[in-house]
């Protein structure tokens, strides 16, 4: 089983779509200069060892993995996978805000509100049950973004 | 988290309206999911025939754009000195009763054309405000277009007497001149993406190495800033020496070329890329590629090539390589356009032409006319020259401007517009969705709504019509533009009934009488439809008619250039001379270069919204890595830009996606408005236009001290 999204750096052009529509749907903070969207993607410039530039993007966020850490991870419990769509879904009530899922997230998708609870991309799972696609993917313009579902 | 998708009992509703936050060249439709009035969500709208599902960014943000804090909510005067920002809420009857006054007054003691009228942000307005400007009496209607996209329309009319657009469809190869579709028009992404999948080749040429550059390019070119005409006229030089050049065409429909066969000789291979810093493969290779293509279409992006010392010249060199192909006016190739509506072209006609102009008002003055004669033939004013204006410095004043979205941030050193507007004007009126800096100079404040907010008339390619319906009230007491119009007109002291007795949908009805449908029919199909008179255009039907130039052909020596040639030192055919002789390299060694795109901007318009202002808290300022390392900055410091006009104060971002000597100074920011270190003197001498792409300075480390008050 491959991770539930595929995101294709070599298409992505940081255009941010993907947050402001996550922003939009989630109703996530904005206002204060730091970006609050479920799913994020930077670019980070290196040298190469020829003197030249090398352009590296990555997305931050949940990628829903066929092998999540953060279910086994987490002491209480508070991640499942969904059974019908394979999302990997937060039932933050029971968490205790140990950090332990974030630690072992390879993609920085799990981030604490200020209750200290537990938040990350739900897959707009929502929507999904709806027959409708997640809000990132649908903006995303050079469909750089694919959620297998 | 409640759920946004409508369901039976939640009372969430989907309504189709449109994006109108950038150009009306796009104007995307939207989704907005709607509920108890407010909308909580926006996202494309699958079925629309332009934008086919995808917004981009900026769209995504529309929310926020509609109920940004700064809404004008209610008609406000002015209470405290101008500028101050103080005002006081007063009714729609005393707001349109002032300015109707106020202007009559400067009509009747002075002279109507002592009124500027300025059409802005979101633009779908300038066919009934120029309208209302020309039946009041006054030429001077001015739009962004003096900074933006009118440069383009002089140098296509002074080739070919219309404006052109590349047959993307149909190319083989394009010639991406500047263009991004990524940063400044997404939702065009997946169509560029597709042609590419289907086999036509993209040359990117660029002063940035751009997403397009990387995604889009089969070739990238990367240039030197204000050398684009430089490679144009290499590779028309190269087309020659290699016998690519269509000579049945430029026999039978082109006047000049010999003698702009002869010039183009001295811009060899050699001079070519040490002028651009391009590599002579490389030009080479796009060359051959671009000239020897069945057809080939060239996509010229507008302020990025316009806004130069050499915008206009730059462009016609570009334009003349279509005619070197044949490729002009043919299926693939460069096809003209004749606008349908609101400055887009939609394949069939209607009467806004003479709807705007047929109440053109001959014989009175105009702004900039005398200074860039070109503009005779424009029907809109250049006034980069404003604040002389307003200060009498001129062959005659501006005492009142009356605004609808206008941004005195979009002129060249916005600093002395704002001072001339302050200190001596007689009254200045605005219609606005925001108390924006420029709103905050106005003596009266009209508040406009959104495109969510009114209904409206749209045109899409292929022919297609659409009249929108309000998905949300307006907020406050804020109306349509076209309603706050209809309002001033019966007060204003001129004969006009179809916009003094006519309600907007009666001017729409008279503008759409040939579409075979009416306002109420097609507000009823609830999406876009294909008018009845729509015609596709068929290539090549233009160069048989023979174009609108006075030759009737593809003028490469301009005969319009000639005519208003008098005492100018004007060349009828396409040049390059290198940049700004009179510029100091040892004081200022660096280029400026404003401008620019990013995807959570659009100029200054968003810089307030709060979803996008997140991803970019502070004017940046983008240095190549190597240019910093020499200057002593390093990433995430302070920097100080300047030059002899002026100082500001940026956070740097260093990136080797700009060449090294190159500064790239994000415009629009009250905190720090680069555009002050470009000068409203040096303008293109044939536009107009400022050199908002190529200016030169210094960059200093700046303490963080300096930043805070900078």
């Amino acid at each position: 089983m491959d991770d539930m999204v595929l995101y294709d750096a070599q298409a992505c052009s940081v255009c941010q779509a993907c947050s402001v529509a996550c922003i939009d749907e989630k109703d996530l903070p904005r206002g204060d200069g730091r970006v609050c969207a479920y799913r994020t993607v930077t670019e980070e410039e290196t040298r190469t060892p020829e003197g030249g530039f090398r352009f590296v993007r990555r997305m931050d966020g949940c990628m829903h993995c066929a092998q999540a850490p953060c279910i086994t991870a987490c002491p209480k419990g508070c991640f499942v996978r969904d059974r019908e769509t394979g999302l990997v879904l937060l039932d933050e009530r029971a968490c205790v805000g140990c950090g332990a899922c974030a630690k072992s997230c390879p993609h920085r998708a799990i981030r604490f509100n200020d209750c200290g609870k537990a938040e990350k991309c739900d897959g707009c799972i929502d929507r999904v049950r709806h027959g409708l696609r997640p809000a990132c993917e649908m903006i995303c313009p050079p469909g750089a973004l694919h959620f297998h579902l | 988290m409640t759920s946004k998708v409508p369901q039976a009992g939640n009372g969430i509703e989907i309504a189709h309206t449109t994006c109108d936050i950038c150009s009306p060249q796009h104007h995307c439709g939207m989704n907005a999911y709607v509920r108890g009035g407010r909308v909580i969500k926006v996202e494309g709208w699958a079925e629309h025939p332009y934008s086919r599902g995808s917004i981009c960014t900026k769209g995504a943000a529309y929310r926020d754009y509609l109920y940004r804090e700064d809404r004008i909510l209610h008609p406000l005067k002015r209470v405290g000195p101008r500028g101050s920002g103080r005002f006081q809420e007063i009714s729609w009857e005393e707001a349109i009763e002032t300015v109707a006054h106020r202007l009559n007054r400067i009509k009747r003691e002075y002279a109507a054309d002592e009124v500027m009228f300025m059409n802005g942000y979101g633009k779908w307005q300038k066919t009934f405000l120029n309208r209302l400007a020309y039946s009041f009496g006054s030429p001077n209607l001015v739009g962004d277009g003096c900074t933006c996209q009118t440069a383009t329309h002089l140098a296509w009319d002074a080739n070919v007497g219309t404006l052109s657009w590349p047959d993307t469809d149909h190319a083989q190869v394009l010639l991406g001149w500047g263009l991004n579709p990524y940063y400044s028009n997404s939702p065009n992404v997946p169509y560029f993406l597709r042609r590419k999948a289907e086999g036509m080749k993209i040359v990117i040429i660029d002063t940035r190495r751009t997403a397009a550059a990387d995604q889009l390019a089969d070739l990238f070119l990367q240039v030197r800033p204000g050398t684009d005409g430089a490679l144009a006229l290499g590779m028309t030089n190269l087309i020659l020496e290699r016998h690519w050049e269509d000579r049945d065409y430029l026999d039978k429909h082109t006047v000049g070329f010999e003698e702009y066969a002869a010039y183009v000789k001295q811009f060899d291979l050699r001079r070519v890329s040490e002028i651009t810093g391009v590599p002579e493969e490389l030009i080479v290779e796009a060359t051959r590629l671009y000239a020897t293509a069945d057809c080939a279409a060239i996509s010229e992006t507008a302020g990025t090539l316009t806004q130069k010392y050499n915008g206009f010249q730059t462009y016609r060199a570009i334009n003349c390589l279509q005619a070197v192909t044949g490729n002009y006016d043919r299926k693939g190739g460069c096809l003209p356009i004749f606008y349908t509506y609101n400055h887009r072209y939609a394949g069939y006609r209607t009467h806004e032409h003479e709807f705007m102009l047929s109440r053109y008002p001959h014989g009175s003055r105009k702004i900039g006319n005398e200074r860039f004669p070109l503009w005779n033939t424009y029907n809109e004013a250049q006034a980069n020259e404003l604040p002389d204006y307003i200060s009498g410095k001129k062959d005659f004043p501006i005492r009142a401007i009356f605004g609808m979205g206008m941004n005195y941030r979009m002129f060249p050193r916005p600093e002395a517009v704002r001072r001339a507007i302050v200190e001596k004007l007689d009254f200045f009126a605005l219609s606005e969705l925001f108390l924006t800096d420029t709103a905050k100079l106005a003596d009266i404040v009209l508040p406009a709504c959104s495109s969510f907010e009114r209904e409206e008339f749209r045109c899409y390619p292929n022919g297609y019509g659409y009249y929108t319906a309000p998905v949300v009230e307006p907020l406050g007491e804020s109306k349509s533009d076209l309603d706050i119009l209809a309002l001033l007109a019966p007060l204003l002291d001129m004969d006009d009934p179809l916009l003094q007795r006519g309600t907007p949908r009666d001017w729409v009805n008279y503008i759409i009488q040939d579409t075979g449908w009416t306002v109420e029919e097609l507000q009823k199909q609830g999406k876009p439809v294909v008018m009845h008179n729509y015609e596709p255009y068929v290539p090549g039907t233009y160069t048989a008619q023979g174009y609108h130039t006075p030759s009737g052909k593809f003028e490469i020596a301009s005969g319009l250039v000639k005519r208003f040639s008098q005492g100018k030192n004007y060349s009828l055919i396409p040049t390059w001379e290198p940049p700004e002789a009179g510029a100091r390299p040892e004081e200022y060694p660096l280029n400026l270069i404003s401008g620019v795109r990013f995807p959570t901007a659009l100029n200054s318009r968003l810089h307030h919204v709060a979803a996008l202002r997140d991803f970019r808290p502070e004017p940046l300022v983008e240095l190549h890595p190597e240019t910093a390392e020499k200057l002593g900055i390093r990433d995430g410091m302070q920097a100080a830009i300047e030059n002899e006009l002026g100082r500001v104060v940026m956070r740097v971002k260093c990136t080797a996606r700009v060449s090294p000597g190159d500064v790239y100074a994000f415009h629009g920011y009250e905190e720090a408005d680069v555009n002050d270190l470009f000068s409203s003197e040096a303008l293109d001498p044939y536009t107009g236009f400022p050199a908002f792409r190529l200016t030169h300075c210094r960059v200093t480390p700046a303490n963080r001290e300096e930043a805070a008050h900078g």
